[in-house]
């Protein structure tokens, strides 16, 4: 079930009046996970008997880890969490990419394996809620939160529909004190949920969908009929459709979880206004980035280990990050560059010292710089193949072809420069505070624009989500 | 036991405090007077809301194409069979159920494969050809067909988030005038409510998925000159707008060659082997060239020559095909923009064609329901 969807609108309005209606709180629990097992039937319903083994086993594992003090046995259990998760993905996931890349090894030498055809369908979500249900037995196994949570929390908390598809990969710190205590939501809560809901619908459906998208769309199916313009547009659009998409779902969640009185943290902060790559690693899918650091990065050693040896644990972050978009080797080689970007950036800083990568004040310059780099090196990332990719990079120098006259090129341009000026401005500024901070005549301008832009925009079969593949 | 908080631990969002009830109020306000707006600006206009011809009611008529057996009377094609043929008038002429298959701007082969595979299907099929769709898997044929083969066994077709959104897509669809002819608000709003132009509605799509065209409503020659120019895949280089279409265009079309036809050939063979697995089983399969006319004729008769192309179809297809431009009974019949017939020839042309067909189905199947009902 899409956010962008009439079935989730009435699916939402539902739930909301449900919860409104229904006193006690356990019972409002009750009703969220029912929703939320629902909401992901709706799109498959025999992946709710995954989704929900996979919580169990977690809230299992995660008790009897919290139930003892022998350490050869909380490390074992947490092994064995690990490695249940880890293969469950993995099979979904990166079946099909072992096999290929197996059958790929074996062809130098002679052998040809014919495996049998797995037609694997991946469990939309599933490298969301398993990395959220990952954090919490590592938290638990590390003292950092009780183990001791009712089964109905846990699964609340694991499958709560705003987050589930998607994330922010909320963590259990976060999320499970919320669910364990009663809290309904303030007026203000629900007023602001379903502004976030709005504006987040709005910048998926028009800016990602309707502006962004065909232009993406048209350049990425034949990049070598275009030239360097209409080639850049392509890429400054794809920038743009990635950034809406996935913001927009972002801020759909955080809404809909605020009707109901929960706080998810932010996953987006203006990216495209980072000076250099560790400052676009902060304010880009910032959940995602914070796991990966707190839960990879340090325990692999982090910065603590000498240079060399920091380096490679960037490395290894990186392009893990990068595979857990997909099983690709393009986006191995996407995480794989940005990688080398921290990597040089920590070494131009070593060298200069942190003034020539300035974190704070102006900058215009390495914004401009990095927000560049950023969209050439999302090519690999939108790119199916190296050879889509090469013949994107070819035509961003291909000056033989004139542009095509095309007005939706130079709205996607224009819309994605009007975007990073947007960043640039307003970089350290929260959405919440930008709207705030406006008149009501501002405001209701906001909530119309984006009531109408949904309206007219609406008709057309809706489109995923970008990241409900990952 | 120890709590810290993770650096994306957000127990409590600091949500500066907003009148919320008269924004989000006044927003709805003006969004309901905008959408009332374009209603009823199109009321004034004349349009009206249409069915939505979608995958769903594609689908809902290709299980009753199985379940009529040899009653069933189906049409496969693309718009030109879509539009021209009046189901009441097929009805009522052989005693058959007609079913509407044809699925605009696709190729046909997809779905007779589909068909011919199917031990249900015993009826008989009215095949839309164009020249350049035999064998063809072009446009959006192939998915239906797939998603057919997929679902076709579900009491209640999964996922059901699919199943309720094409219901609620639908019934939007059904309701509204902004939705017409299966255009987004946006469309609407760009080309029918803001040209100062009156613009008319002249498609209407009905629940048996048949499809009327009015070209009264729209503005010929420049609608006409649009189909040339798309037939020729000159809309680069001309508009509808552009002077002197009636004399660049026929030029245009004299330096149209004749295509080659060994792979019309190879295709015309593979459609044989459907044909004469639907013919095994006791079904009827008959090729239906519908009319065209001017220019769009011009450039179909440049690039497939009837010797090269439509003789040799008849000559190796093994079962009846009438070609309206070759039938004495049809060929008068007119296109307003080249393609497709009008609303107003719609029926008389059907009746037409039924009575060309009849002696066909009676040789064809004189034992059956057909016969029967002409009794």
């Amino acid at each position: 079930m899409l956010f962008n969807s009439l079935t989730f609108l009435i699916f939402s309005i539902c739930v909301f009046g449900l919860f409104w209606l229904i006193p006690k709180w356990p019972h409002k629990k009750w009703l969220l996970l029912i929703a939320s097992y629902l909401f992901y039937a709706a799109w498959n319903p025999p992946y709710i008997l995954l989704l929900f083994l996979s919580t169990t086993a977690d809230w299992w594992l995660a008790r009897l880890i919290g139930n003892t003090e022998n350490s050869t046995r909380r490390r074992a259990l947490l092994f064995c969490s690990l490695t249940t998760n880890l293969i469950v993905l993995g099979y979904f996931k990166y079946g099909n990419f072992l096999l290929e890349n197996f059958n790929r090894l074996l062809a130098p030498l002679g052998l040809m394996h014919t495996p049998p055809q797995f037609d694997i369908v991946l469990p939309i979500g599933i490298s969301f809620y398993t990395f959220a249900s990952l954090s919490y037995t590592i938290d638990v196994y590390r003292k950092q939160i009780r183990h001791d949570w009712r089964l109905v929390d846990y699964a609340l908390f694991v499958s709560f529909f705003p987050h589930l598809m998607a994330g922010p990969i909320v963590r259990a710190s976060c999320l499970l004190p919320q669910i364990e205590n009663p809290k309904l939501p303030t007026q203000n809560q629900v007023g602001w949920g379903l502004a976030f809901v709005c504006m987040g619908l709005f910048v998926k459906v028009v800016l990602a969908d309707a502006i962004f998208a065909p232009v993406v769309d048209e350049i990425y199916a034949a990049p070598s009929h275009y030239g360097a313009f209409d080639a850049w547009a392509g890429l400054f659009s794809f920038s743009g459709q990635i950034y809406y998409d996935f913001s927009g779902y972002s801020l759909c969640a955080i809404g809909l979880a605020l009707c109901f009185g929960f706080s998810f943290p932010d996953n987006f902060h203006h990216p495209y206004a980072a000076k250099g790559f560790s400052d676009f690693w902060r304010r880009w899918h910032i959940s995602l980035s914070t796991w990966l650091r707190d839960y990879l990065y340090i325990p692999m050693g982090g910065n603590r280990y000498g240079e060399f040896r920091t380096i490679g644990n960037l490395l290894i972050t990186m392009l893990i990050g990068g595979l857990w978009h997909g099983a690709s080797w393009m986006f191995v080689l996407w995480g794989g560059l940005h990688g080398v970007y921290l990597f040089i950036e920590r070494l131009l800083k070593k060298m200069l010292g942190n003034a020539a990568v300035p974190i704070a004040g102006e900058g215009r310059l390495i914004e401009i710089i990095t927000f560049i780099v950023i969209t050439v090196t999302w090519i690999p990332f939108r790119a199916e193949t190296p050879n889509e990719a090469i013949a994107i990079a070819k035509a961003l120098m291909n000056t033989t072809i004139p542009p095509v006259p095309d007005i939706q090129h130079m709205i996607a341009v224009v819309a994605m420069l009007a975007t990073l000026r947007w960043h640039i401005a307003l970089r350290n500024t929260r959405l919440e505070d930008i709207v705030a901070g406006r008149g009501l005549f501002a405001q209701v301008a906001i909530m119309s624009t984006c009531l109408i832009g949904l309206f007219l925009c609406s008709g057309n079969d809706p489109r995923s989500f970008i990241y409900f593949q990952f | 036991m120890t709590r810290a908080p993770l650096s994306t631990s957000s127990f409590e969002r600091q949500l500066p405090g907003v009148s919320w009830i008269p924004i989000l109020g006044a927003a709805l306000l003006i969004f309901a007077v905008f959408m009332s707006f374009m209603e009823i600006r199109l009321v004034t206009l004349g349009y009206h809301p249409t069915i939505l011809d979608s995958q769903a009611s594609w689908m809902k008529e290709r299980a009753r194409a199985s379940r009529l057996g040899e009653r069933a009377l189906i049409l496969i094609g693309a718009s030109r069979i879509q539009l021209g043929i009046d189901l009441d008038v097929l009805r009522e002429k052989t005693g058959l159920e007609p079913v509407q298959l044809a699925i605009d701007g696709s190729a046909s082969t997809p779905i007779l494969e589909g068909l011919a595979a199917d031990q249900t299907i015993r009826g008989t099929i009215l095949v839309d050809y164009y020249d350049h769709n035999v064998g063809s898997h072009d446009g959006a044929a192939p998915t239906f067909q797939k998603n057919y083969e997929k679902n076709k066994h579900a009491r209640v077709a999964l996922p059901l988030g699919r199943t309720s959104e094409n219901s609620l897509s639908q019934m939007l669809h059904e309701s509204f005038r902004v939705y017409a002819d299966g255009a987004n608000p946006l469309f609407t709003l760009l080309t029918r409510i803001i040209p100062a132009e009156r613009s008319r509605q002249y498609l209407v799509t009905y629940l048996d998925r048949s499809r009327t065209a009015d070209y009264s409503l729209v503005k010929l020659p420049e609608f006409y000159h649009q189909r040339v120019i798309r037939n020729l895949g000159l809309e680069k280089s001309l508009s509808p707008a552009s002077k002197n279409l009636n004399t660049i265009l026929p030029q245009e079309i004299n330096k149209l060659m004749p295509l080659d036809n060994r792979d019309f050939m190879l295709k015309t063979q593979a459609t044989k082997q459907l044909v004469e697995a639907i013919k095994a089983r006791g079904g009827q399969v008959i090729f239906v060239a519908m009319p065209s006319s001017g220019m769009v004729r011009d450039i179909e008769e440049r690039r497939y020559p009837r010797s090269r192309f439509w003789d040799y179809f008849t000559e190796n297809i093994g079962v009846p095909a009438v070609h309206s431009a070759y039938s004495p009974a049809l060929k008068d019949f007119t296109c307003p923009d080249g393609s497709h017939l009008d609303v107003k020839d719609r029926a008389r042309f059907t009746g037409v064609l039924a009575d060309v067909l009849e002696p066909i189905l009676q040789k064809q199947a004189p034992n059956k329901d057909y016969a029967a009902s002409r009794r």
